[in-house]
């Protein structure tokens, strides 16, 4: 009853704070940069749209030809032009890139103790990210709820007039289609945090690594990494090195270079607005002993129509020796999410996830959300989480405010 | 005399075209174009930009593109292509509301207004 109670309550909430907010522009880093708005790049923050997806390939460089030049203007003070001409000799970003974002987040489990945990967790992030004078894209993370840096990479854009660009430093390998947090639901594509065994690798784990990628032709996109590997889930590098490699392609839409399709306005055809993207990645490694080899390999499709969004994914698993007794272990996982935006600040949204691991045994999750925008950078997400797995039910719900800028 | 009466009606006549008949009014939220001198089909197509454009953004974007040539937000040319190109991504941005058909008539009004930007 409570719980039930619970949800009404999170839904009005939701409701009527949609119905009394009005569209206004958010000003995160690269907003700030631009000046253009959160939903340039983004469906609902952090979920990004295929040209925020262009963007990031592109080194975080705005896509298109455009001039790497000073900002001086010829309505400029000498001074003025002289700190603007200083600022571009010296490859700084004119506005300072670091933008913040704030998670607040409420939970209902009626078996935890308390069943409500009205502030279950905060986050405060900072991140920044740009790039330098077109040459090389940059980004970094600290959470300063915990006092940990996230990802820090640069990226070295077209190498030597080529079109490869190299990235060096502590990432997210690529390998899915989606960015871990490439998502308008609140809980994380379950592929990600799988692991089997012992084996502590999850194929979103940051690690250091060097990687190489490519737009090599406008609907083609190749990256090809080396990996530091896990060393038993530590941070630490391991001797044994560890290889991955993905290929994403799109048919339709806009494409990677962050160019519109071709339309006819005098005539009407589903490639006006139908983007289908495909992507296959594979992960081969090895513990710090060389005992356990294993790989991860994946196969991923996303369906792109006016405001429906659909992703598929498979992933599958393979370790030689996952327990340190010789046994092998095999892993499947299957994931459908179905999403559609209503205006330009409202998905409701169901996933399910299906996940076999030889060592733990089948869990499935059914995962219901609904997210609004508020303002473009404050966003409001409720979830409920049904998991089934062989050692329990469990159903959880979460509500989440996260707000950046 | 009736030479002179000629001259002076062609002089006239080019000065009246060569009158500026892309003007903006105001700044910001409140930028707007006078667009008294153009032609009827293009006063039409102002009503429909005025309406579908600023349900996203100011009318000074465009007011900037068209005056320098230059789109405040990317830096890239705007010229007559560029104008297309734009019209085709408002018109597969959700919740922008644009037919082809309002985007066919906001591209030739937008290239109407860099020809006379230009002129």
């Amino acid at each position: 009853m409570r719980f039930r109670s619970f949800l009404v309550t999170l839904c009005v909430s939701l409701l009527l704070t949609g119905l009394l907010a009005n569209s206004a522009l958010a000003i995160p880093a690269f907003s700030r940069l631009y000046k253009t708005e959160c939903s340039t790049c983004h469906v609902i923050f952090p979920e990004r749209n295929e040209f925020g997806d262009a963007f990031e390939k592109n080194s975080f460089v705005w896509p298109g030809k455009l001039p790497a030049q000073s900002q001086v203007k010829p309505d400029m003070t000498p001074e003025q032009k002289k700190q603007a001409e200083a600022m571009y000799l010296s490859g700084l970003p004119e506005v300072l890139p670091v933008a913040l974002m704030g998670q607040i987040e409420s939970v209902y489990n009626s078996d935890s103790d308390p069943k409500l945990d009205l502030v279950a967790e905060t986050e405060l992030e900072m991140f920044a990210a740009g790039n330098f004078r077109q040459l090389a894209g940059f980004w970094g993370e600290y959470k300063l709820s915990s006092s940990s840096i996230g990802d820090v990479s640069v990226q070295f854009r077209h190498v030597a007039n080529t079109p490869l660009n190299i990235k060096v430093g502590k990432f997210k390998p690529k390998l899915s289609l989606w960015k871990s947090n490439d998502r308008s639901s609140l809980k994380g594509f379950g592929h990600n945090s799988m692991v089997i065994g012992s084996n502590p690798f999850r194929i979103s784990r940051r690690q250091g690594a060097v990687e190489i990628n490519s737009v090599v032709t406008p609907r083609l996109f190749l990256a090809a990494g080396v990996a530091d590997g896990t060393d038993g889930g530590n941070d630490d590098a391991q001797d044994t090195k560890e290889y991955y490699g993905h290929l994403s392609f799109r048919i339709g839409g806009i494409d990677f270079l962050g160019k519109e399709p071709e339309v006819d306005l005098d005539k009407d055809s589903i490639w006006d607005f139908l983007a289908l993207t495909f992507g296959g990645f594979g992960y081969s490694g090895s513990d710090a002993a060389g005992n356990n080899d294993f790989y991860r390999a994946g196969l991923e499709s996303e369906i792109l129509y006016k405001r429906f969004k659909m992703r598929l994914s498979g992933t599958f698993g393979h370790d030689d020796d996952t327990d340190g007794l010789g046994n092998e272990a095999e892993a499947r996982f299957y994931l459908a999410q179905a999403q559609y935006l209503v205006g330009s600040n409202l998905i409701p949204a169901f996933r399910f996830e299906y996940q076999d691991v030889d060592t733990d045994g089948i869990t499935r999750r059914y995962i219901p959300s609904v997210t609004y925008a508020v303002l473009q950078n404050l966003r409001l997400a409720l979830e409920y989480v049904h998991t089934e797995a062989p050692s329990a039910t469990e159903k959880e719900a979460a509500f989440n405010i996260a707000f950046s800028f | 005399m009736k030479k002179m009466a000629l001259l002076v009606a062609a002089l006239m006549l080019l000065a009246a075209s060569a009158e500026a008949k892309f003007v903006v009014i105001g700044q910001g939220d409140a930028t707007k174009f006078d667009v008294t001198s153009y032609p009827q089909k293009m006063q039409d197509a102002y009503k429909l930009m005025a309406v579908k454009c600023v349900k996203c953004h100011s009318l000074e974007r465009a007011a900037i593109a068209i005056q320098t040539g230059i789109a405040p937000i990317t830096g890239g040319i705007f010229d007559r292509g560029a104008t297309r190109a734009y019209g085709i991504k408002m018109l597969r941005k959700p919740d922008s509301d644009m037919t082809k058909a309002d985007v066919k008539v906001v591209v030739e009004l937008l290239n109407y207004m860099l020809d006379e930007a230009a002129r």
